[in-house]
């Protein structure tokens, strides 16, 4: 196995622990971890030792740790981008960047860059786009992309840390603070934090059926329920859900022209329960993909160990990538304002 | 069981009412066809002029009026029906379907705070997209009861999107969808925490069963499969209220029905 590929964690919190380490441990003949990094020395050292990988507590000692090959960017939001611009800028192979890429589009056009420039490729996290539900939905639809008119992304979840706990034992989990959702731009701000949180998932899925984001009607957002409402493309969109505390998730994408329709059902976050499955609807017959055994998660793994031996180019040319940034950060701009200006009001 | 006696049914132009057939066929120890509406009750479609017909049916004798998929009209018209005070019910696409009840009394039970309530129709192609929205606006009320500043957001020829609130603030989403790629049908999902209530429920041409589920924090209870469908539960309706000699509130229902939704489309100007 002397031609895996190998792998540094930049951040090794939840996500690496429940998503990528468990995702690799599928991969083992593609992948091994050698290195994972952390702020918090003790979560580095404990998370490294587990899959018997050197740690540090700096993103330099890792990116330039000759024994990497491709960095996984798992740090906090808000630092994806330069995370990403110093692997660029160092030379690894490839990079998995968990979601979201960046903030804003100025921040994705960055990235952008310094990945054209220096021909590292960059995978996102963005689950759903790699999901084989998706791949099949998109494969048998026929002319739907551009008949559709209408998308309906819907997320039911139970919240909390229950699918965390599915896939794994988290060591330090960080405890959610109070939040004052009574305060409008606690609210704005906690709604934005679902849109690049969760929904975005989602996102690339729905703006590949719904281009832009032209017009909103509703943004609305109570603390635990969600909906937001818009036009684009000559397409209406919803996007809503819940944080409920019932015990079952229901993560749905569907969409609809005049003489076909698409019904999409994900698994939760964290989990490993296969991939989603997939109804086309067409004439009053459905063809339907009933679960593959990998998921979305081991599809960008996938996809990340085709660009770092050169076998293909991107499935998701980096213009898409900034495209798909740039279509979040207009869903919540519009939304928070909608939600800021109806206090002013 | 045995009925005490059967009722006798007039149908008003039988051939705009197809329906009329199976209803009759299926139950058969209650409801018996008449060639005279005079000690019936009247079968009448609900086009333009149900109110009228309505009217001179209980004249000449009717005892009880069943009206199929009643059109919108206005109060005027259904004043002097009410006045009679003689059960009138309105057999309505959706609403009369006993998983709708089903819901309504479910959702009541749990006396949660209900935080968003989403609702999709899915209709054929060829439909009216404001008839569907009126069928769709029904059984939302139907289900949740009154529901304040309905505003239109979106109507074409593929479909709609209509909001509204519940009291005391819920959002109330509802979108109407065109498409020839499946089956006609409603859903509606009331979203509380932590219950979240959902029926699919289908066209009253087959007693196809709605499915309704109920998810709390112990695990998901699916409700029975009710195999009768709205025309039949209405008459079975009508037979109760005739034993118990109710008259039962349709009409009062329905006149808010419309006023709702008369503000929608004067809202929006559509």
């Amino acid at each position: 196995m002397a031609d895996r590929l190998r792998v540094g964690f930049v951040g090794s919190g939840p996500a690496t622990q429940s998503i990528h380490i468990p995702a690799l441990s599928r991969l083992r003949d593609e992948f091994e971890i050698v290195h994972v990094c952390d702020v918090d020395a003790s979560v580095a050292e404990t998370v490294a030792g587990r899959v018997g990988a050197r740690w540090s507590t700096t993103v330099g000692d890792l990116i330039n740790d000759p024994a990497v090959d491709v960095v996984a960017i798992c740090s906090p939001s808000g630092l994806h981008a330069d995370h990403v611009d110093a692997a660029c800028r160092a030379g690894v192979k490839a990079i998995l960047c968990e979601k979201p890429l960046a903030t804003s589009k100025l921040e994705a056009q960055m990235i952008a860059d310094v990945s054209r420039d220096s021909g590292v490729p960059v995978v996102v996290g963005a689950m759903h786009r790699y999901d084989p539900a998706w791949q099949f939905a998109a494969d048998h639809w026929g002319g739907l992309s551009e008949e559709v008119h209408s998308v309906r992304s819907s997320i039911v979840m139970p919240g909390g840390s229950r699918f965390e706990d599915f896939a794994t034992e988290v060591l330090h989990r960080a405890s959610p603070g109070k939040r004052d959702l009574g305060d409008p731009a606690v609210s704005a701000e906690a709604l934005r934090g679902i849109i690049f949180g969760l929904i975005i998932h989602d996102l690339p899925l729905v703006r590949q059926l719904a281009p832009t984001v032209d017009r909103l009607h509703v943004a609305e957002f109570t603390g635990q329920t969600w909906v937001i409402v818009y036009e684009g493309s000559g397409r209406t969109v919803q996007l809503l859900g819940g944080m409920l505390g019932g015990w079952k998730p229901d993560w749905r994408l569907q969409a609809c022209s005049a003489t076909t329709s698409i019904d999409l059902e994900f698994a939760p976050s964290y989990v490993w329960a296969g991939s989603g499955r997939a109804a086309v609807t067409t004439g009053g017959a459905t063809r339907e993909l009933v679960r593959a055994d990998y998921n979305g998660y081991e599809g960008e793994w996938r996809e990340l160990a085709s660009l770092a031996r050169g076998d293909h180019d991107a499935t998701v040319p980096l213009r898409d990538l900034i495209a798909d940034v740039a279509y979040a950060v207009r869903i919540a701009d519009l939304s928070t304002q909608a939600i800021l200006g109806r206090v002013m009001a | 069981m045995t009925p005490t006696h059967v009722v006798r049914v007039f149908i008003e132009n039988p051939d705009s009412q197809p329906h009329m057939s199976e209803v009759l066929m299926s139950l058969p120890l209650s409801l018996e066809r008449s060639s005279s509406v005079a000690g019936a009750v009247a079968a009448i479609q609900g086009t333009r002029s149900w109110p009228a017909s309505a009217t001179r049916a209980l004249a000449a004798g009717a005892i009880g009026i069943v009206i199929n998929d009643p059109d919108p009209v206005p109060d005027s018209e259904i004043e002097p029906l009410r006045a009679m005070r003689q059960p009138v019910l309105l057999d309505q696409p959706y609403v009369s379907d006993p998983a709708t009840e089903l819901v309504r009394a479910r959702w009541g039970e749990l006396g949660t705070r209900t935080l968003l309530v989403e609702s999709t129709l899915q209709a054929p192609v060829r439909s009216d997209p404001s008839s569907v929205l009126l069928h769709h606006a029904a059984l939302v009320r139907a289900v949740v009861g009154s529901i304040t500043s309905p505003t239109l957001l979106t109507i074409s020829r593929y479909g709609y999107t209509a909001k509204a609130v519940l009291p005391p603030g819920a959002a109330v989403i509802l979108t109407g969808t065109l498409t020839d790629a499946g089956l006609p049908r409603a859903e509606i999902h009331l979203l509380a925490a932590p219950h979240r209530l959902s029926a699919v429920i289908y066209p009253s041409s087959t007693a196809r069963p709605a499915t309704v589920s109920m998810v709390d924090a112990e695990g998901e209870v699916v409700l029975p499969s009710l195999y009768e469908n709205g025309h039949r539960a209405t008459w079975r309706r009508m037979l109760s209220c005739l034993a118990d000699a109710t008259v039962d509130d349709d009409l009062d229902d329905f006149v808010a029905h419309l006023a709702t939704v008369g503000q929608l489309f004067v809202e929006s100007g559509a």
